[in-house]
């Protein structure tokens, strides 16, 4: 065997057989033992492996939470207040209308702080400190609203009875916005915005801190139920407009995603976003 | 659908149902919801915040990182009520030392599981002190545990985890499912493709790029190990 390996082979097979012991991996431990380069290749995603599997072991087979009770001797050792900490979740998400889809969930008005030393506040209930780091931050959670609006507009309902003139909203207004908050590590945020000029729908994407380095920014729509994805355009400086496919179920595709992409002819997501946000119904 | 709901993915900062019990004391139907200030505070601000000593956030800490750090010590002691105590320790002593927690050098969960791995370790040390004075008492002789390694092997684990966890909310949808199948189920390729119905071309292609990205944070995190070891 001359030459090197291909990597994606090697990468196979340091993943599926890490200690070379199956009956097909003879010939490629032969080459192995003699080839310095595409030894250390293998090691290196051999032991990403292990340690990929050793943390799934760990954790991914689902954490044990200490007993609900725990928390007061914390609070009580730290010298805390213990306000309640463990709030059981609601069987399903809670509706939230339309109206009131805030980044701040609607049950969870701010408190005012009553005096320097607060309580530690339940999950739900940030603080009034908070609220300009939601701002940056908010990424939603429950989406809802956003249908009823595009139909509404009659952008979804395309076999309809076609009507523009009761149907059509007026020229460019809003349908849906969010906030692109920065995944841990990075630094660009902005925002997105779904608009609609007749019967064209557009996004606006507009980010602040972008660094493209060697590479180029990509702006996708995911959906987040089955995680297809659907790359929209390449965004050029800070903000771009995109026209979105009259066929795309904006239902469906609703989390927008900014990634980072290097100049390698692949066309497919770097696995390098920057930042995301899910549209919610303006 | 191998995972439940996937109401979390891109919502999430860096979680992998951390904060989430699975399997634990909460029945399924009470599937996560939003609990928490997951949503509204990242990881990053979360520490700055613990780290300047605001209140809510040792309860946010503790709400995001206790069932990581309890699993740890359970299992790296196998005593419940041990690894309750370890647990409180942990987020006690973790709070009065906050100021030996620098955000600019290192994740606070990975600070915390390093607090952990202390702790853990004192309390083996206090085993064996009670072991040694009743082998005195009654003349037997015990094998030595020698669990020390073991719970450094955890906490490695446990930091991998997070920083596993972080990197998978910046890969796309496809790439992430694959490096699930593949990391927590211990798929092979071909087992991948076949649950998932994806060629084994797109499958190995996702793995690729998947891995490369994980690889650059996982290396960077040995770089960085210091946080980790430099809880006195």
């Amino acid at each position: 065997m001359s030459g090197h390996l291909p990597a994606d082979d090697l990468a196979v097979l340091a993943l599926d057989d890490p200690d070379l012991d199956g009956p097909e991996s003879a010939p490629v431990r032969a080459h192995l033992a003699e080839c310095a380069d595409c030894r250390a290749e293998f090691d290196g995603i051999a032991r990403l492996g292990r340690r990929g599997r050793a943390a799934g072991e760990l954790v991914g087979t689902g954490l044990t939470a200490p007993p609900p009770e725990l928390w007061a001797r914390v609070a009580a050792g730290a010298g805390v207040e213990a306000a309640s900490l463990v709030q059981p979740a609601p069987a399903r998400p809670q509706p939230v209308a339309p109206a009131a889809a805030a980044p701040v969930p609607p049950a969870a008005p701010a408190q005012p702080r009553a005096r320097p030393q607060a309580p530690t506040p339940p999950p739900a209930r940030p603080s009034v400190r908070l609220l300009p780091r939601l701002a940056l931050a908010a990424a939603a959670g429950v989406v809802v609203g956003i249908g009823a609006t595009l139909v509404g507009a009659g952008l979804l309902d395309d076999d309809g009875p076609a009507d523009p003139v009761a149907t059509a909203p007026p020229a460019d207004s809003v349908l849906a916005r969010t906030e692109l908050a920065p995944l841990p590590r990075q630094n660009t945020s902005g925002a997105a915005e779904l608009r609609t000029s007749g019967k064209v729908r557009h996004l606006d994407v507009d980010l602040s801190a972008v660094d493209t380095g060697d590479g180029f920014v990509q702006v996708w729509l995911f959906d987040p139920e089955t995680l297809g994805m659907v790359s929209v355009g390449v965004l050029e400086g800070d903000s771009g407009s995109f026209v979105i496919p009259r066929g795309l179920d904006l239902e469906t595709y609703r989390g927008v995603d900014i990634s980072l992409e290097p100049y390698d002819g692949n066309p497919e997501h770097a696995a390098s976003s920057l930042a995301r946000g899910v549209l919610r119904s303006a | 659908m191998f995972f439940g709901p996937r109401s979390d993915f891109g919502c999430r900062h860096s979680r992998l149902r951390f904060g989430q019990p699975r399997g634990g004391t909460l029945s399924s139907d009470t599937a996560p919801a939003i609990t928490g200030l997951d949503d509204l505070v990242g990881d990053d601000a979360l520490a700055e915040a613990f780290s300047s000593g605001d209140t809510w956030a040792l309860g946010e800490a503790y709400r995001r990182w206790a069932p990581l750090v309890h699993t740890v010590a359970l299992r790296a002691l196998g005593e419940p009520a041990d690894a309750e105590d370890v647990t409180q320790q942990v987020f006690v002593k973790g709070w009065h030392a906050r100021h030996g927690f620098d955000p600019a050098r290192g994740r606070l969960a990975s600070w915390l599981v390093g607090v952990t791995r202390h702790v853990v370790a004192d309390r083996f040390a206090s085993r064996d002190r009670e072991r040694r004075l009743g082998e005195r008492l009654s003349s037997q002789s015990g094998a030595r545990v020698g669990k020390e390694q073991t719970v450094d092997q955890l906490a490695e684990q446990a930091v991998d985890a997070v920083v596993i966890a972080e990197v998978m909310v910046q890969l796309s949808p496809p790439q992430r499912q694959v490096i699930e199948l593949a990391f927590f189920q211990s798929l092979t390729h071909p087992q991948i493709a076949a649950a998932l119905d994806m060629p084994l071309g797109t499958v190995k292609s996702h793995v690729r790029r998947a891995l490369a990205t994980l690889r650059d944070h996982l290396d960077d995190r040995e770089a960085r190990r210091g946080p980790i070891k430099d809880m006195s």
